[in-house]
């Protein structure tokens, strides 16, 4: 079926043993070695989304005047080392990049350096073996690693984000070589996170975050979740992290023992993101003493409130709470935001099935309510 | 040897605006200098003193023209720039960290 797929991006000859070095060269990697993006391997992910018209465009960015489609995020993909079946999930995450509430020009452009985060919840993160257990941020599965690789390689390459040009990280970090992992369905009573997003039960859906790298959190002498939560809060509320003291977001995934003590004792996931929030604001007199200034009349009010505090999160729903990792003595993580909310925030997209077609929109095109949120 | 063959995973830059540039003629006795103030703390006090550096170069006193972004992560609204456009002689457009 794929063989019907016309790609059109320009076609280079190369001898093999020359490919890995031929794009070291141009720029085209991202200090890895990468797939060959063949005509037959980039047909195999067009057809696996479904797609007859490899130039249909994902989203377009007025501020570099440059649009992804689908067949540059395919190269991109196959490069990344994707299967044909991963390739759905990378044009939901591109497509939720282009929302206007991630602000993706800024993201791929600020020195704070942030990661392409990608958080796959739903049952085509089973079928597609993610990981979201022991080693769910680390090495080791395919689809993690490679969807996450694919969405910055499609960055670099269509967008143009240039480490040291466009892309002014100071330091970066090793989450933009890829950062993806799957939620790991939480017992009941809880709520996978899609379906906590407004999405139904059979969906599978993308989130993306521009994140700073994940901080492991460590609560092995209590089972309290009281205890365990009020740490994370007080540990979410570090002096020098960008949104401390002025209303950020991230993802707290919770550990299987401390997402059990939770559900054990009663805590809804409401509960938990409510007393994440409040024990993550922190007295302005404490920021200060850390030796941080507060900004005055610029663009974060960190005015504190009447209690003498000031939002490390802008509020109880800016918690991104899912469930993953594996047993062990205690480990939770968290995965701060780079930056406070006006400035970029997470988005989702359903991963629409390669068995679903494009809805029929007519000629003058048609919005599609992918996002719920 | 073996060739293959390979698709080109980047795209060509996006053809450079064209667009007339503005006329350079003398500054008048009482030029404005547009700045975007762009959220950051301090950046409406260094961009005084730059204005103001920039007219004891030039031997005049500016008109400081301000439009102020709500944070450093947002575009320059279309607005904006006709206004600095429309009302100032020189525009300092840009301001890094």
């Amino acid at each position: 079926m794929y063989a019907d797929v016309v790609v059109g991006a320009e076609q280079l000859q190369l001898e093999q043993d020359d490919v890995q070095e031929a794009f070291f060269e141009r720029g085209w990697t991202d200090g890895l070695p990468i797939v060959p993006p063949t005509p037959d391997r980039v047909r195999a992910l067009l057809d696996a989304a479904n797609a007859d018209d490899p130039d249909v465009l994902i989203g377009y960015l007025p501020a570099r005047g440059r649009g992804v489609t689908l067949e540059r995020a395919a190269i991109n993909a196959v490069m990344a080392g994707c299967r044909p079946e991963y390739f759905p999930v990378v044009v939901a995450a591109v497509e939720a990049m282009f929302d206007e509430a991630f602000n993706l020009h800024t993201v791929l452009t600020s020195t704070g350096g942030a990661a392409l985060g990608v958080v796959v919840s739903g049952p085509m993160a089973g079928e597609l073996r993610m990981n979201a257990r022991h080693n769910a941020l680390g090495p080791g599965n395919r689809a993690n690693v490679t969807i996450g690789r694919a969405v910055r390689l499609i960055a670099l390459n269509v967008l143009d984000s240039r480490p040291g040009d466009s892309d002014a990280s100071s330091f970066g970090h090793p989450g933009k070589l890829s950062l993806c992992f799957a939620e790991d369905p939480p017992p009941a009573p809880w709520q996978p996170l899609h379906v906590r997003l407004g999405y139904g039960e059979q969906d599978t859906t993308v989130t993306v975050l521009p994140l700073e790298g994940p901080h492991q959190f460590a609560q092995q002498l209590t089972h309290s979740a009281e205890s365990v939560i009020r740490s994370f809060g007080c540990s979410i509320r570090q002096p020098t992290w960008m949104c401390t003291g002025k209303g950020g977001h991230g993802v707290l995934a919770l550990g299987p023992e401390h997402a059990g003590f939770c559900i054990a004792e009663g805590w809804s996931q409401r509960d938990v993101c409510e007393a994440i929030y409040a024990h993550s604001r922190i007295p302005a007199d404490e920021l200060v003493a850390s030796g941080v200034a507060l900004e005055q009349g610029a663009q974060h009010d960190m005015t504190p409130a009447a209690d003498g505090k000031l939002d490390t999160l802008r509020g109880p729903d800016d918690v991104l709470l899912v469930t993953a990792g594996g047993e062990g003595a205690g480990w939770s993580v968290w995965l701060p935001a780079w930056a406070p909310v006006q400035h970029a925030y997470r988005a989702t997209r359903r991963v629409r099935p390669t068995d679903e077609p494009l809805p029929d929109c007519g000629p003058d095109g048609c919005l599609v309510p992918w996002m719920r949120e | 040897m073996t060739s293959i063959t390979v698709l080109r995973p980047d795209q060509d830059p996006p053809p450079a605006t064209t667009g007339e540039l503005a006329v350079r003629g003398p500054l008048p006795a009482e030029p404005v200098a547009g700045v975007v103030v762009n959220g950051k703390p301090l950046a409406r006090e260094l961009l005084e003193l730059v204005v103001d550096e920039l007219g004891r170069r030039v031997g005049r006193t500016f008109k400081m023209e301000q439009v102020i972004k709500p944070s450093a992560s947002a575009v320059l609204s279309a607005e904006q720039a006709d206004v600095l456009a429309v009302r100032c002689h020189l525009v300092i457009s840009g301001l890094g960290d």
